[in-house]
C-alpha cells in the first residue's frame, strides 16, 4: 500500500480489513458507513484471491466531528454482517507497532 | 515507511489463527497505609481501595482491545503483601482481610487478586506466624485471592523452617478444597528471589519497593511462536532461535503499546513488560508444543532442557530491544495443567517431576500446576519446595512452584481444577522419605553467589 500510509502514525488513523466471499458492492457499502461517518478514506487495497476469497484493506483518517471510534466499529461491523463478510476495525497504531523499529 | 497488506494481514493472522494477545494487565495497588490495629477497619480501607483504584481497570481494558483488535485476556491486581499489614495480628484478621479482598475483586470484575502474601526468606516474624496460620482457610474460603510466600533469596539464604510449614500449609489448603481436587493450591506459590512486578497470577504482588500504582503488562503467545516455527522446518538451531526472537519481538511491541496507552487512560504509571510465553489449555497454544516442533517426539524427553533454554533466552533477546522496561519474571511458564502437550506427556509418564525440576534451571516457574498423590507426605512437599529454592538461589533467578497434593488420588488419575487452571495427570514422587532433612530446620546460609559487593 503507498500514499498517505507513509505519514506519521496518528490515533485517529485505522485499518478496516474485510474478508469474505467476494460479491457485488462491498467496497461502495464500506465506503459509505465511512463517509456517513465522516471519516476520511485515505487508502484502499483490495484483491480476490483463488477466484473468489475477498480481501480489502482500508486505511481511514476519523474526523474530531465525526463518529468516535467505538461507533463507527459497530456501523462497520453491522455493514459486515449484512454482507456475510468479516470486519476488523483496529486503530493503526498496533500493525506500526509490530511491524516497524 | 508505508505499511504493506502482507504486514496487515500478518498482524490479523497472528491474533486470529495463532492466538495473539496480552495475557495480563495488572494493576498493582499499595497498601501500606491501610495498616492498622483493627483487622475489620482494615480490612474496610483494602476493600474500598481496591474498588476506587480498581473501578475502571475491567472496561477500559476491554475497551482498548477493541481498538487495537488484540485480546486483554486478563485484568488483574495485585496489592502490597498483607502480611505486614496488621499491628496487632491475628489469624482471623488475616481471613477477614481475604475476604475483604476477594469481594473488592469481583466488585471490580477481576478473577485473581494476588498479594495475600509474605516475605519470609529469612524470617518469620510474628505477624506473619498468624499470617501463616490463616493461609489454609483464607485459600479455602475465598476464590479469587491468590497467595505467595517467598522462603528464599540468593542474598538471605533458604528458609528451611518456612519451607517446613508451607508443606504443611499446602496438604492443609488441599484436604480443605478436597471436593475440588485441592483448587485452594492453585492459588498458593511458593517463591525463591520472588519479584515485586510480576503481572501473572498466582505470584503477583506490589512489591514495597513500588509507586502507590503502576500497570504491569504480561505479554504471551506461545501460538505465534509454535506458527514461526512451521516456517522453517530442518533449520539449524540458531535460525530457531532467530526466528524466534522476531516473532517475540512483535509480541512485545503489541504488549508494549496496550500497557503504555492502558497507564496513560488509566492514570498510573507503566511498570513493567513481563515477557513470559504463558500457554493456555486451548489447542496450539502451547509452550510444550513449541520444544516439540524443535525435533523432540515428547516435551520430558532428553534435550527438553536444552531446547527450553533456546527458547527462554530467544524470547527474551526478541523482547528486550522491543521494549523499555523488561521486568516481572519475565521467562517461560510450564504449567503443567494449562498447557495440552506437557498434560499429554506427563499422563504418557514421559515428563516427570524430576525432568521439571531440570528445566526450572533454565525457565522462571517450574514446578508449576503440578498435580501429586493426595497421600503425598508434607515433608516430602518442603523437600521438593527446597529442591526448587535451591536452583533459584545458587543461580541467582526467580524458581515459583505451584503443587497441588489432590486428595484422593493417585498416580493414573486426573485432577479437575476446572477453567483456566485446566486439568493435570496425578505424577509420581519419589517414596523415599525426605522427613530427617526437612526436620533439621534452620536457614541454609545464603551461597556465595550472594556476595558481590
Amino acid at each position: 500500500m503507498t500514499g498517505n500510509l507513509s505519514a506519521p502514525p496518528n490515533d485517529r488513523r485505522i485499518v478496516v480489513t474485510v474478508q469474505g466471499i467476494d460479491r457485488v458492492g462491498i467496497v461502495a457499502r464500506f465506503s459509505q458507513v465511512l463517509a456517513d461517518a465522516d471519516a476520511n478514506l485515505t487508502d484502499i487495497s483490495q484483491s480476490v484471491l483463488h477466484g473468489d476469497l475477498f480481501v480489502m484493506v482500508a486505511v481511514a483518517d476519523l474526523s474530531p466531528e465525526g463518529s468516535p471510534f467505538e461507533a463507527l466499529r459497530q456501523a462497520l461491523t453491522d455493514a459486515g454482517e449484512t454482507l456475510g463478510v468479516a470486519v476488523q476495525v483496529q486503530r493503526e497504531e498496533i500493525f506500526r507497532a509490530m511491524h516497524r523499529i | 515507511m508505508s505499511l504493506s497488506l502482507h504486514e496487515i494481514m500478518e498482524t490479523l493472522h497472528m491474533v486470529q489463527e495463532s492466538h495473539l494477545d496480552i495475557r495480563t494487565v495488572t494493576l498493582g495497588l499499595n497498601l501500606q497505609d491501610c495498616a492498622g490495629d483493627d483487622p475489620n477497619q482494615v480490612a474496610a480501607r483494602i476493600g474500598e481501595r481496591v474498588r476506587t483504584r480498581a473501578a475502571r481497570l475491567k472496561d477500559e481494558s476491554q475497551k482498548l482491545a477493541a481498538e487495537y483488535g488484540v485480546p486483554i485476556v486478563n485484568a488483574r491486581v495485585a496489592v502490597t503483601p498483607v502480611a505486614n499489614l496488621l499491628t496487632r495480628p491475628s489469624a482471623d484478621g488475616y481471613v477477614a482481610i481475604a475476604r475483604a479482598l476477594d469481594e473488592a475483586a469481583a466488585h471490580v470484575g477481576v478473577d485473581f487478586l494476588g498479594g495475600f502474601s509474605a516475605l519470609l526468606e529469612k524470617g518469620i516474624t510474628a505477624a506473619e506466624a498468624h499470617y501463616l496460620d490463616a493461609l489454609p482457610e483464607a485459600l479455602a474460603t475465598t476464590g479469587r485471592v491468590c497467595a505467595s510466600v517467598n522462603v528464599a533469596t540468593t542474598h538471605a539464604g533458604i528458609n528451611m523452617d518456612a519451607i517446613a510449614r508451607m508443606g504443611h500449609i499446602i496438604t492443609d489448603a488441599a484436604a480443605r478444597t478436597a471436593d475440588s481436587d485441592g483448587l485452594a493450591c492453585a492459588k498458593l506459590v511458593t517463591f525463591a528471589n520472588a519479584v515485586p512486578d510480576n503481572p501473572f497470577m498466582a505470584g503477583a504482588f506490589h512489591g514495597y519497593g513500588e509507586a502507590d500504582a503502576t500497570l504491569n503488562v504480561g505479554i504471551s503467545g506461545p501460538g505465534v511462536v509454535a506458527r514461526a516455527l512451521d516456517g522453517i522446518e530442518g533449520a539449524d538451531l540458531g535460525t530457531v532461535a532467530d526466528t524466534i526472537k522476531r516473532a517475540a519481538f512483535q509480541i512485545t511491541r503489541a504488549g508494549e503499546l496496550v500497557g503504555r496507552e492502558l497507564s496513560r487512560r488509566l492514570n498510573v504509571g507503566f511498570g513493567v513488560l513481563d515477557l513470559s510465553l504463558a500457554p493456555t489449555d486451548t489447542v496450539g497454544d502451547s509452550v510444550g508444543e513449541i520444544l516439540e516442533k524443535m525435533g523432540l517426539e515428547r516435551v520430558g524427553t532428553h534435550g527438553t532442557t536444552a531446547a527450553l533454554a533456546l527458547l527462554n533466552d530467544a524470547v527474551k533477546k526478541g523482547g528486550a530491544f522491543a521494549s523499555g522496561y523488561v521486568g516481572g519474571l519475565s521467562g517461560a511458564f510450564i504449567p503443567v495443567s494449562e498447557d495440552r502437550m506437557m498434560i499429554r506427556s506427563a499422563a504418557e509418564g514421559c515428563l516427570t517431576i524430576d525432568k521439571l525440576e531440570a528445566m526450572t534451571s533454565v525457565c522462571s516457574v517450574g514446578l508449576d500446576m503440578l498435580a501429586v498423590p493426595g497421600d503425598t507426605p508434607a515433608t516430602t512437599i518442603s523437600a521438593i519446595l527446597a529442591d526448587q529454592a535451591a536452583i533459584g538461589t545458587i543461580n541467582s533467578k526467580t524458581t515459583a512452584v505451584r503443587i497441588i497434593p489432590v486428595p484422593g488420588k493417585q498416580v493414573g488419575d486426573m485432577a479437575r481444577f476446572g477453567g483456566l487452571l485446566g486439568e493435570a495427570p496425578i505424577m509420581p514422587v519419589h517414596d523415599q522419605s525426605s522427613a530427617h532433612m526437612i526436620e533439621r530446620g534452620g536457614r541454609i546460609p545464603a551461597p556465595i553467589q550472594g556476595l558481590k559487593n
